[in-house]
């Protein structure tokens, strides 16, 4: 990470989550670390939208959302 | 890629009609008389995609907001960021350490945070922008 603040500059409680994220999961992904830094400022009314757009009612289903992500990261030379 | 004004542009597709004095991408020329193809289908992303951009250029921070829809918007940036803001715009996977480290003499993490936030928000509404363009197109042309 970058920004050491976005890498542990995160509430206690986000901490906590990051850290039963690491014990489970053996890492705690950058991105969640994004989303869940300041996130009234970004992470949350970007993660309500991202749920909307991959979950929520669509003539697309989950699939083809998906692929549709994963086809824009690879364009985008971004991990997915 | 087309002038974006993000300040004048968010609710673009929101409705049946573009809002008042929305500024969108080069070609992608709208005529509310005639709303386009796209914009007869219902968009239901809009709202939510403007609340976020608009939470992240005009909402509480660390950063004025003038830097925050310069970094969006790609032009009138202070010279040390443009380096960032256009890899993020064209291309943000070749953005380094060193491009990160050089401005944290002169900006510290919460702001390069809001800054890279808002590039990246405003490199996705011009894309976004951008396809729905094509769209058009492909109907004149149909």
């Amino acid at each position: 990470m970058r920004l050491k603040r976005v890498h542990r500059g995160h509430s206690l409680g986000d901490k906590l989550k990051l850290a039963a994220m690491r014990i489970m999961a053996g890492h705690a992904p950058g991105v969640v670390r994004t989303l869940t830094y300041r996130k009234e400022y970004f992470g949350r009314p970007f993660s309500q939208l991202t749920q909307q757009v991959m979950r929520g009612p669509s003539a697309w289903s989950v699939g083809e959302r998906e692929t549709f992500a994963a086809f824009v990261s690879r364009r985008n030379q971004c991990v997915f | 890629m087309g002038e974006l004004d993000a300040r004048t542009a968010p609710n673009f597709g929101a409705g049946l009609e573009p809002r008042k004095g929305a500024k969108i991408a080069a070609g992608a020329s709208i005529d509310a008389k005639r709303p386009i193809h796209y914009l007869r289908m219902k968009d239901p992303h809009a709202t939510l995609r403007d609340q976020v951009l608009e939470r992240a250029l005009d909402g509480a921070g660390e950063t004025d907001e003038a830097l925050r829809h310069a970094a969006a918007d790609r032009k009138s940036l202070p010279p040390e960021l443009q380096q960032l803001i256009d890899k993020i715009h064209d291309h943000a996977y070749q953005v380094t350490d060193e491009d990160l480290a050089q401005l944290q003499k002169k900006y510290d993490d919460d702001e390069l945070f809001e800054i890279i936030v808002s590039a990246a928000l405003g490199a996705s509404r011009h894309r976004l922008l951008a396809g729905l363009a094509a769209l058009e197109n492909t109907k004149d042309k149909s």
